[in-house]
């Protein structure tokens, strides 16, 4: 993973502070990654990953196979022929030999996170650059409970020289190298390598330096006692640099506020600042935080406009806390476009998916074209769709499976 | 259409008690090749209708003679045979029957696949 050279942080480090929130899994975020910067050329290419706690994670504890396999640490080499591919390490030694035309990537990840959260990780939000997060208990006796008192919280975390100095400009350097990147199109203003200098603060006081488009998007559950709107605007000018301006359609970046209550300690908060990593703007939806389509990830979900759908992430976490096992046969009676059932494949699922609007003069062709979509820009197994009648599913009897196994 | 999806489905019209395994008429068949998953196989074998699986490669060889010839029981230790666990694999995630019908065995009813996509959607008076 290409990480900006001008942090001071370790590259492990950088990696926890920037992979904070991965959609469908570390797996897909980091071989989409390693495809854009490596010329791969065989055909298909089989990327294995691996999460480990710092908690877990020693050269000497961590072993991690798979299947016959000992993951191989360091240098890899790989050479495929028409009916094999050959795994070989820095000292030539052959380390695999698997059937089929493809080669493999294998990548250990390390996070910050507890071991015990590590399996939850696979399965949240969009991608985000994590600027910072913070702990916020001003009162020992009890919890913020106004809006005042949460705005003057946060405002103390913002006006450090931590904040402006180290924790912005670094989130913002991996912000513009995954826009200039990945994103398709990108403003003028991004290109801009005067806007991304050291200290953003300090530049802002030039007024003929205009600075960059932003909006602030607020992830928070409902408070009776204020709005997220009034958070924004209660704390919007500690966010950025004042040479900034907001737009709420036209922005170049997107500041997504993660804000909840401790549910360990009855006295704190938990509050976070990240950017958000993908193109929203652009993709014709509204931002990381509202909007009818969902806002992670990149096409093929983004051809399907003007149709209401559950997220994938979503769909990802339901399948997480089921539970089941690799191979388990998902149900879903209801399936619209495929979302669920197409979502199995990551986990190793069996998506049997169905619906009474499959069929060709309803959702069947863009059923079958966003699965084609999936097939063929995301490299993985997309679901068979079914045209059926949820009151009378054509399916024998001994397949699904129901909650845990 | 996959093999692996039709060893689930079978006819649900009124009255049929023998719907199960549904025939296979393909009029296109497209193979989409993909890395083979030996874990993700060797777990679903267990809620497998092998025989179905038998029966339904046998009716695509005849439109797709590419496709491999699998035995006709399932040996027990099928996990030691890498060539029979590729074959499988292929067989059930990457031959798609992309457009034809699907026929109950006991009232020969025909359930269109178009585009992938199998119509079991009943009539009124099927249901």
């Amino acid at each position: 993973m290409d990480l900006p050279s001008s942090t001071a942080d370790s590259t492990t480090e950088c990696a926890c502070q920037y992979m904070t929130l991965v959609p469908r899994g570390l797996h897909f975020a980091i071989t989409e990654w390693v495809q854009q910067r490596i010329p791969l050329h065989q055909s298909i290419w089989v990327s294995e990953s691996e999460a480990y706690s710092h908690d877990d994670l020693t050269q000497e504890s961590t072993s991690w196979r798979k299947h016959s396999v000992a993951v191989p640490i360091g240098t890899v080499h790989s050479q495929t022929k028409s009916d094999i591919s050959i795994g070989y390490n820095s000292h030539r030694a052959v380390i695999w030999t698997k059937p089929g035309q493809h080669s493999y990537m294998w990548w250990q990840f390390a996070t910050a996170e507890p071991a015990s959260d590590v399996p939850n990780l696979r399965a949240l939000g969009p991608v985000t650059a994590l600027v910072g997060s913070w702990k916020l208990s001003p009162f020992p006796q009890r919890r913020i409970a106004t809006l005042s008192e949460m705005a003057e919280a946060i405002h103390f975390c913002l006006r450090s020289d931590s904040y402006r100095k180290q924790q912005f400009p670094s989130a913002l350097r991996i912000w513009r190298q995954v826009a200039l990147s990945n994103w398709k199109s990108v403003s003028e203003r991004v290109r801009d390598d005067s806007l991304f200098v050291d200290d953003l603060w300090l530049a802002s006081t030039n007024t003929d330096n205009p600075g960059l488009k932003f909006r602030i998007s607020c992830v928070r559950p409902d408070d009776p006692n204020y709005t997220r709107r009034d958070l924004i605007m209660a704390v919007a000018n500690d966010l950025v640099p004042s040479s900034w301006t907001v737009d709420l359609k036209h922005y170049d970046v997107e500041i997504v506020l993660f804000l909840k209550e401790d549910d360990t300690d009855p006295c704190s908060h938990h509050f976070a600042v990240a950017l958000a990593l993908h193109p929203y703007q652009y993709l014709g939806c509204h931002s990381f935080s509202s909007g009818i389509v969902p806002p992670d990830v990149a096409p093929p979900y983004m051809t399907l406009t003007g149709i209401v759908r559950l997220r994938p992430s979503t769909a990802q976490l339901l399948l997480h806390l089921v539970g089941l096992k690799s191979g388990a046969v998902v149900l879903d009676p209801c399936v619209g476009i495929g979302t669920i059932a197409h979502e199995c494949a990551y986990l190793k699922y069996v998506g049997l998916g169905g619906d009474i609007v499959l069929t060709p003069s309803l959702l069947g062709p863009q059923a079958t074209t966003y699965s084609a979509s999936i097939q063929n820009e995301q490299q993985r197994i997309a679901a068979t769709l079914i045209a059926w009648d949820a009151a009378n599913l054509p399916i024998r009897t001994a397949v699904a499976t129901f909650g845990a196994e | 259409m996959r093999l692996l999806t039709h060893n689930y489905l079978q006819s649900n019209v009124k009255g049929t008690e023998e719907g199960y395994p549904l025939g296979i008429v393909p009029e296109t068949v497209e193979i989409e090749k993909s890395p083979v998953d030996r874990e993700l196989l060797l777990s679903i074998l267990p809620k497998l209708n092998y025989d179905a699986v038998h029966q339904a490669v046998a009716q695509l060889r005849l439109h797709c003679s590419t496709l491999p010839k699998l035995p006709s029981t399932l040996p027990e230790n099928i996990s030691n045979d890498e060539n029979l666990v590729n074959d499988l694999y292929f067989v059930l995630f990457d031959v798609h029957v992309k457009n034809g019908c699907l026929v109950c065995p006991a009232t020969q009813r025909k359930f269109p696949i178009k585009d992938g996509i199998p119509n079991m959607i009943l009539h009124e008076d099927e249901i």
